[in-house]
């Protein structure tokens, strides 16, 4: 029962691990027509950390990490605590919020595009309106950094809001009761009881989207392509760059091995929190 | 009896010609190239006539721009090409032909009769589509840059007198070096100097990473470093293969396509040439750089409120330029303009691995012979620029588009004086292009965004430059930089 | 005033404020959807020449790439529309299949591969997904060529299954592990059969989270743009591609890319629409 599955991601997982791995060590030469991998030892590594390019996709990458999935967290709590509490017209709102989770990231990338245009874009056109100066969304090297943040957390932060939602319907009525009856309500109720119940289910939530993030490049391509400068240029975008405008080949599977590394880090980090969590929840 | 011999050999003929005329049955050539409208669209155009004459099929397989090097690249590695034309940037020919994925052309061309070799522009049937001393593709386009300028703002005589009376010299339309350009752009920044209501700025070019501003560059630092009598002042020394990007000139020129940005449409930064245009054709600047695109959509585009009001000229330069021979400026009594081919243009190959290399030669010669390629430059949305002699001496396929008679003209002389300019200046033809271009790429987005002063920005990529030239082998990289420049082996 | 007054208005105060918040956030996302629905209605000019908010206030609106997308340019849109449906719902389905499976063997069964037990095993699956796409696109890339699986539905179909699966693998366990075993276990002892169990009793208790699973296994491999890019020339075409198809030689091409992508969101709206109630449902227990 388990093989078909464990067969089709071994295929698709083994041989590209593989493939990437003798790029990393190796040098791509194209003669006559054929690609052929020469051994280079850690050349590729060692370019790497010397890379001030790929330091700079390392800090870019993990600020937009950070902030965004953070602020993900916050806003879906909060959406995710109001829409509990079935208010009028919840289902059309729960709805409604889990749209731009829908909507393709080029889509997306397009259209964000257009809303943060300098001149012809509706954001300028209010600031205009209201006498003030135009803010370089995309432009201005110190702003587009935030303004990437600002589209993820637009697109993302519905997945967070439908994780906690479900977290918090699934913890058990009576255990709310019990605290209420206890005498905690309204804040002290929301930390001492539901947060820590929520603990799992927002680690999760945590690990889940921290590791897409991390991957982020769609977005990025279509709004400022990595620019103005380096600003923005992500790992996975720095790596695009490196593997299809120069067909570096080698020096591009080095860095997607060092993004994998990055994330495969963080999930662990995320893995042992949970399990740690299990075994506490167990008392 | 004689009449059964009639008839038979009635018969006979009918089906001697009837195989002749279909020399190609039942064959399948497969063309590759970007997605339509752009360079796909003739090949959608004329495809149907070839197949009803030949009796082949041809198959159109797209992919977007960012994947045609690597897919190529690919298709001539297989056993059995997945494609056997393919339309490609002349840039690419060098990579190309020296790996030994192109097939030689020089016997199929010199057996065809309907190709008209000669009518082709000299600069691009000898010095784009040749490797080694052999043809490896056929022009399907003719690019260079050129200058577009509102006349309706330049040629406004009030506006010349106030221009006049801050600058204190007279408007030069159209202006000839960049300092002009950059005083032009500065007085017509910012305001709505054609009464229509919306605010214009000086002027509009592509500054965006991988949105082909490198072109742009090296259009603005062409006049500073093309001295006549001096090859090769654009990329490499020609006796040491020393990078010269990072010369007094191209310094230079940075700084003015830094400068210029404070001049420009907000927003610029973000933009690359294909957005550049639409841009100018709403009428947003008074100047742009650019293929020949910007003509065809102001003048006959949908987007277009500036039709009639475009001016065309050979790009600008500077009446200093860089002597490498000397290491110093000097002074001409004349700006020094030099046309620049930017790009090479588009041109189609046949791959050396493809099963069926007469029947893609076939179709390629038929859209590239002077009737049809002529459609396909007057046609919009083809993206296919005047390249023969042919598409400059008839105007009426111009003006069907939508050119008047005086814009295409205009038009038509910019590009060719463009070309036939004693002093044109090639774009890059040597194996590993894209690497040079894309350090080169890199460092101007890196000071445009205000990371690297131009100076140190350049002087990184020459050592860059220096880096893929070794990987290459420095001799072979000469010897074929000559070549590309026309001077013969050291 | 009475103490019930004032617990009625601080109660109104609190249903106000977490209205005020709940249609501020309804503002924030439907803001940019209004922008990109009236885009797709406006005139190259409307577009370049500074921001045009309300139709018929501020520019009229035109339907003319509508009607280009339905009728000119209908087989370059059908096309793509119909891969990314049929490619999109065939691997969800795999994904749900195939992982349903090896979840209900990891957490029935007892395994050990080398070092890593049940727990391990499902980590490694999880870790499949943390690996960037952009490491696996160019190995696929010449697996595919030598297999001959370049542009067509089947390599698509294969690459997103196996990329979905952890997803899958991931809340599947998670609930399964959840699952009472006493019901199943009452069937074993009246001589039921594994299959039998799955099928006639895991399942349905399952199916919330199965259609979970699916909708977000189609939501990824419709909305995928590396491996499409990479994999497919023309005849396999999705819509991500398509869209990103229209940044032309002119330029962006809002009120298409406009267009086409609200075109683009209609099947999953529709489908999270649909199964709202077990979308909910089917999450639940994850992270316990």
């Amino acid at each position: 029962m388990l093989t078909p599955g464990v067969l089709i991601v071994l295929l698709f997982s083994i041989f590209p691990l593989f493939f990437t791995l003798m790029l990393m060590f190796g040098q791509v030469i194209f003669s006559e027509g054929k690609m052929l991998i020469k051994f280079a030892g850690l050349a590729n590594w060692q370019r790497l950390l010397q890379d001030q390019r790929f330091w700079n996709a390392v800090l870019v990458t993990l600020k937009i990490v950070v902030i965004a999935v953070t602020a993900e967290y916050v806003l879906g709590l909060i959406l995710a605590s109001l829409l509990y509490q079935r208010p009028f017209g919840s289902g059309f709102f729960r709805v409604l919020y889990v749209i731009p989770m829908l909507l393709t990231p080029i889509a997306v990338g397009y259209t964000w595009r257009m809303i943060l245009d300098v001149g012809r874009g509706p954001i300028a056109g209010l600031l205009k309106r209201a006498g003030l100066s135009p803010v370089g969304w995309l432009t201005d090297p110190h702003v587009a950094l935030y303004s990437i943040v600002l589209i993820d957390v637009w697109q993302w932060t519905p997945f967070m809001f439908l994780l906690l939602y479900a977290g918090l319907e699934a913890i058990p009525k009576d255990y709310l009761e019990a605290a209420e009856v206890d005498g905690a309500s309204g804040w002290k109720k929301f930390i001492y009881v539901i947060m820590p119940l929520l603990a799992p289910s927002s680690i999760a939530a945590f690990l889940l989207r921290t590791i897409e993030c991390f991957k982020i490049v769609d977005i990025i391509y279509i709004t400022t392509g990595g620019g103005p400068g380096q600003a923005t240029e992500s790992l996975t975008l720095f790596g695009y760059n490196v593997g299809f405008r120069t067909f570096d080949l080698a020096y591009g599977a080095t860095i997607a091995f060092s993004l994998f590394f990055m994330v495969l880090i963080a999930a662990m980090f995320f893995t042992i929190l949970t399990r740690s969590l299990r075994g506490i929840r167990l008392e | 009896m004689r009449r059964l011999a009639v008839i038979v050999g009635l018969v006979v003929l009918v089906v001697v010609s009837g195989l002749a005329a279909r020399k190609f049955e039942g064959v399948t050539i497969t063309v590759f190239t970007q997605p339509p409208p752009y360079i796909a669209k003739p090949v959608m155009m004329f495809a149907p006539d070839w197949e009803k004459t030949t009796g082949a099929r041809v198959n159109l397989i797209t992919a977007p721009w960012g994947e045609l090097y690597t897919k190529m690249y690919a298709s001539f590695s297989m056993g059995v090409a997945a494609y056997d034309i393919v339309i490609f940037p002349a840039a690419w020919l060098p990579d190309f032909a020296a790996a030994g994925f192109l097939v030689p052309l020089d016997d199929f061309i010199a057996n065809d009769p309907y190709i008209q070799w000669d009518d082709i522009l000299p600069v691009y049937r000898e010095r784009i589509v040749s490797w080694e001393g052999k043809i490896y593709a056929v022009p399907l386009d003719g690019d260079c840059h050129i200058f577009y300028y509102r006349k309706d703002a330049l040629e406004n005589p009030e506006y010349q007198a106030k221009f006049k009376e801050k600058y204190g010299y007279d408007l030069p339309v159209p202006p000839k070096t960049w300092k002009q350009v950059r005083d032009i752009a500065e007085f017509f920044n910012g305001w709505d100097w054609d009464g229509d209501g919306e605010i214009e700025y000086g002027v509009v070019e592509p500054r965006r990473y991988a949105g082909q501003a490198d072109w742009c560059f090296f259009s603005r630092a062409v006049g500073y470093v093309a001295l006549p009598g001096q090859p090769g002042g654009l990329f490499f020394d020609p006796e040491t293969m020393e990078p010269r990007i990072n010369s007094p000139g191209h310094v230079r020129a940075l700084e003015d396509y830094v400068e210029i940005i404070k001049y420009g449409v907000p927003g610029m930064i973000n933009m690359d040439s294909g957005e550049i245009r639409s841009i100018f054709a709403a009428g947003l600047a008074a100047m742009a750089i650019d293929w020949g695109d910007i003509g065809v959509i102001s003048e006959t585009g949908e987007e277009s409120t500036v039709r009639g009001k475009v001016g065309y000229a050979v790009l600008p330069g500077s009446d200093e330029v860089w002597n490498f021979a000397k290491g110093q400026w000097v002074k001409l009594p004349e700006p020094n303009q030099a046309g620049y081919l930017a790009f090479g243009g588009w041109v189609a190959g046949i791959a050396h691995n493809s099963q069926h290399k007469e029947a893609a030669y076939d179709f390629i010669s038929y859209l590239s012979r002077p009737e049809n390629s002529y459609v396909s430059v007057t046609t919009s949305e083809t993206g296919f620029n005047p390249y023969r002699y042919s598409h400059f001496e008839k105007l009426s396929g111009w003006i069907g588009m939508g050119f008047s008679p005086e814009a295409a003209e205009a038009y038509l002389k910019a590009i060719k004086d463009t070309i036939g300019h004693p002093n044109v200046q090639p774009d890059l033809r040597i194996p590993g292009q894209a690497r040079y271009f894309e350090a080169v790429d890199r460092a101007l987005s890196r000071v445009v965004a205000g990371e690297l002063s131009p100076k140190a920005a350049l002087d990184e990529v020459a050592q860059i430059w220096n880096q893929i030239t070794d990987s290459l082998g420095r001799d072979k990289q000469l010897l074929y930089y000559r070549l590309s420049l026309g001077l013969p082996p050291k | 005033m009475s103490t019930k007054t004032i617990r009625q208005g601080l109660r109104f105060l609190r249903l106000g404020s977490i209205y005020c918040f709940l249609i501020a956030w309804s503002f924030v996302v439907i803001a940019p959807l209004f922008w990109l629905i009236t885009t797709s209605f406006k005139d190259k000019l409307d577009v370049y020449l500074g921001p045009k908010f309300i139709p018929w206030l501020d520019f009229r609106p035109t339907s003319k790439w509508w009607v280009r997308i339905f009728t000119i340019e209908k087989d370059t849109l059908l096309k793509p529309y119909a891969n990314s449906l049929i490619i999109g719902s065939i691997s969800a389905l795999c994904s749900t299949l195939l992982g349903l499976a090896a979840s209900y063997a990891l957490t029935r069964f007892c395994f050990k591969f080398f070092f890593m037990k049940n727990d391990d095993i499902i980590f490694w699956f999880v870790s499949q997904r943390i690996m960037p796409p952009i490491i696996i696109v160019f190995a696929i890339y010449s697996m595919y060529q030598t297999l001959g699986l370049l542009d067509n539905h089947l390599g698509l179909i294969l690459v997103y299954t196996a990329f979905n699966l952890p997803l899958s693998v991931w809340i599947l366990s998670n609930f399964l592990s959840q699952l009472p075993r006493s019901i199943e276990e009452a069937a074993l002892v009246d001589g039921a059969g594994p299959l039998t169990i799955l099928f006639h009793i895991v399942i349905p208790m399952l199916s919330p989270s199965l259609t979970a699973t699916f909708l977000l296994c189609f939501v990824f491999a419709w909305n995928d743009f590396l491996f499409a890019l990479i994999l497919t020339f023309s005849r396999a075409q999705t819509m991500p591609i398509l869209i990103a198809a229209q940044h032309f030689q002119r330029g962006p091409q809002w009120w298409d890319i406009s267009a086409l992508s609200v075109l683009a969101v209609l099947p999953p709206v529709i489908i999270t629409i649909a199964l709202q109630k077990y979308f909910i449902k089917g999450l639940i227990p994850i992270g316990k």
